[in-house]
């Protein structure tokens, strides 16, 4: 039976279940259902495709490991997710990442309208991102798309909440500069 | 430009964007994973394991200590009847008896060694006729087979009376020839007042009731004995069984020892390092009252109500800001020769922090259900203890960190439920050493362990926190039920 079609028959309980129980093949399956998924988490983290892998490599070590500790109370994918954030963040600590201060050209917000960056579609906005510094990049992933506050990242990064702020904002304007740079280039 | 959409639009299309991934990436996992297969814990490491073991090497000790206790007993027993010059030689090791017969009047006659016997004595008519009053059973004949052996005898229970004799005779038919109470060499004046209290021995007497500890057998027989031969107005004698279906009180309070266990559920290991290192449990106490209930010689159940107070301590750096404001005054003469008052006002503000310590306190109500197993003799006995301890209510009063290290309210609902208010549940084990101190009281100390086995912390919180404790029990246990044995 095929693996895809055998994800069908599991429900989300089964396959918890089965991973619990360190059952290869339901591990298999839950691998094959979030392995894509967490490759891009981690491509946005790390600075080639080998670390991404090996992030993610960590991280179903980590989630098969822990897997006991579940307790059914809010969003598994969620759970599972924190797990690989929370690797992709000991491999970047153990870069010693700096949070540096890069020059931008423009001091003031760019006028960026959404009719712009409506038309970027995923890959190019992945792109654009794995462009940031790693510090920007870092805060950027974790604010914007994790959705964790200013405070929290400051625990995870041990930095400052207001150093957690500004890159924010220094990423954001990167971001939409870069954006405006290629709104002319094809223009 | 709005920020929030231009969020947004990046988070739609990334959140849940998917990439390659190589082909080897699921071997390299398996690999990796076998790699960190978690290997069990050395023994002594494991909770449950090392409970198990103190509790067998304790259950070890306790057993060999009552074993050396019950040898010194006998021989004490034995050598205070040799002194008295009385013939009873009636200790019994279990494991040599064995039935050989029964006689026609339905007495039991039981082979102890090879030439010494047992005849068990039921009572009913054709016993009454010979047997006479029990109080003067000890006789020093009985007739088998028309012979007339030699013989000491005791009462055992309410329900049998006991020969020995040492024959080889094969015993089939019993009289009994009703002899004189064996008289003591040196008979001691055990009651002289019948209203007074024979307190060596811990019995006691009162208005012409006699009433008996049930544990040493060989010890009231003597006093049965004595009695008899004495010219007191005894006219009846309890001798009771062993303690079965008493009811005891027991008031009792315990310095406690707490230690906490904080195991991390989510991926907050910064914020536990910080809270562990600014929690610190020690000290605490519990009180209660148990009910207890003897159910048979040995085993009885307690349960009753307990508060325990436990005291955590908390440090923290606690921001502070002062403002200090200056006021000056100057004066000076002027060039016109007048004197001018100045006045300069500033202020300073000064940012810190201090350290604050304070003592959180949890108090609790809890419902113990413990079983114990007791033995022992007339002054001490020791208890094995073990059951569990539930949990009824919480009261949390202090404060602590939450997850954005802001300090909050130690309260359970202040915390929007971070820690349990309700129902959790701890293992109990201990041992209890008791003394008697009068007829029907006792004091005793008892250490003990309770280790949790359900969490103090709700899920939400992001670890599971539990707090194990030991103390000593030391109390007194009253005896309430009122009965006192059987009456001859």
């Amino acid at each position: 039976m095929g693996i895809l079609k055998q994800l069908y028959l599991l429900s989300e309980h089964e396959l918890i279940k089965g991973c619990v129980e360190q059952n290869s093949q339901t591990q298999r399956l839950l691998f094959e259902q979030y392995a894509g998924k967490f490759m891009a988490v981690c491509l946005r983290y790390a600075n080639d495709v080998m670390e991404a892998e090996d992030m993610v490599q960590e991280g179903f070590v980590r989630i098969f490991a822990n897997i006991h500790q579940f307790k059914h109370e809010g969003s598994f994918e969620g759970w599972m997710r924190r797990i690989v954030v929370n690797v992709c963040l000991k491999f970047i600590q153990k870069r010693k990442m700096q949070f540096k201060e890069v020059e931008i050209g423009n001091a003031n917000e760019p006028q960026l309208s959404p009719y712009v960056y409506n038309n970027l579609g995923a890959r190019e906005l992945m792109k654009l991102v794995n462009g940031l510094p790693d510090g920007y990049r870092t805060v950027f992933n974790l604010s914007v798309i994790e959705g964790y506050s200013h405070d929290e990242i400051a625990v995870m990064l041990g930095i400052q909440a207001s150093t957690s702020r500004s890159q924010l904002v220094k990423a954001r304007r990167m971001l939409q500069e870069q954006i405006l740079q290629l709104e002319k280039i094809a223009v | 430009m709005n920020e929030n959409t231009f969020d947004k639009h990046i988070k739609d299309n990334l959140y849940n964007y998917e990439s390659p991934v190589s082909s080897g990436l699921w071997d390299r996992i398996v690999a990796e994973k076998d790699k960190k297969k978690p290997v069990p814990p050395p023994f002594w490491k494991n909770g449950y394991l090392q409970s198990a073991v103190i509790a067998v090497v304790a259950i070890a000790l306790l057993t060999s200590t009552y074993s050396s206790l019950f040898k010194n007993n006998t021989q004490a027993s034995i050598s205070t009847n040799k002194q008295n010059n009385t013939v009873v030689n009636t200790l019994v090791n279990v494991s040599n008896i064995k039935t050989t017969g029964t006689t026609s009047t339905g007495n039991k006659v039981i082979e102890v060694s090879d030439n010494q016997k047992e005849i068990i004595l039921k009572p009913g008519k054709n016993n009454s006729k010979t047997e006479g009053n029990p109080l003067a059973l000890i006789s020093k004949k009985i007739i088998t087979n028309k012979k007339e052996i030699p013989a000491t005898g005791f009462i055992a229970d309410t329900k049998k009376q006991v020969l020995t004799t040492e024959t080889n005779e094969s015993v089939t038919n019993i009289a009994i020839t009703k002899t004189d109470i064996v008289k003591e060499t040196t008979p001691t004046p055990l009651i002289n007042d019948e209203s007074v209290a024979y307190d060596k021995l811990s019995y006691f007497h009162t208005q012409g009731e006699l009433f008996l500890k049930p544990d040493n057998l060989l010890t009231n027989l003597l006093v049965t004995k004595q009695l008899s031969g004495s010219k007191s107005s005894i006219t009846h004698i309890h001798i009771p069984d062993a303690p079965t279906k008493s009811w005891f009180i027991e008031l009792y309070g315990s310095p406690d020892y707490n230690t906490q266990k904080v195991v991390a559920t989510g991926l907050n290991t910064d914020y536990l390092r910080t809270l562990d290192s600014t929690q610190k449990v020690g000290g605490g106490f519990t009180v209660g009252i148990h009910i207890a209930k003897s159910l048979n010689k040995h085993l009885s159940i307690k349960s009753g109500l307990q508060f325990k107070d436990m005291i955590q301590e908390f440090n923290y750096k606690q921001n502070v800001t002062k403002t200090i404001n200056v006021f000056s005054t100057r004066s000076y003469i002027d060039n016109t020769g007048a004197s001018v008052n100045l006045t300069d006002t500033s202020s300073l503000v000064q940012a810190g922090y201090r350290l604050k310590k304070t003592f959180n306190s949890f108090k609790s109500i809890q419902l113990p259900l413990i079983a114990s197993w007791e033995a022992g003799n007339t002054k001490w006995h020791f208890a094995l203890d073990g059951g569990l301890l539930f949990n009824l209510v919480t009261y949390y009063e202090g404060a602590t960190f939450d997850s954005n290290y802001n300090l909050v309210p130690l309260n359970a609902k202040e915390t929007n439920g971070l820690l349990k208010s309700n129902f959790s549940y701890n293992l109990y084990g201990g041992v209890s050493l008791y003394r008697t101190l009068g007829t029907n009281l006792e004091a005793f100390a008892a250490p003990y362990y309770s280790y949790a086995l359900s969490n103090s912390s709700t899920s939400t919180i992001g670890y599971n926190q539990r707090f194990n404790t030991g103390g000593i029990n030391f109390g007194l246990r009253y005896k309430i039920s009122n009965s006192r044995g059987n009456k001859y």
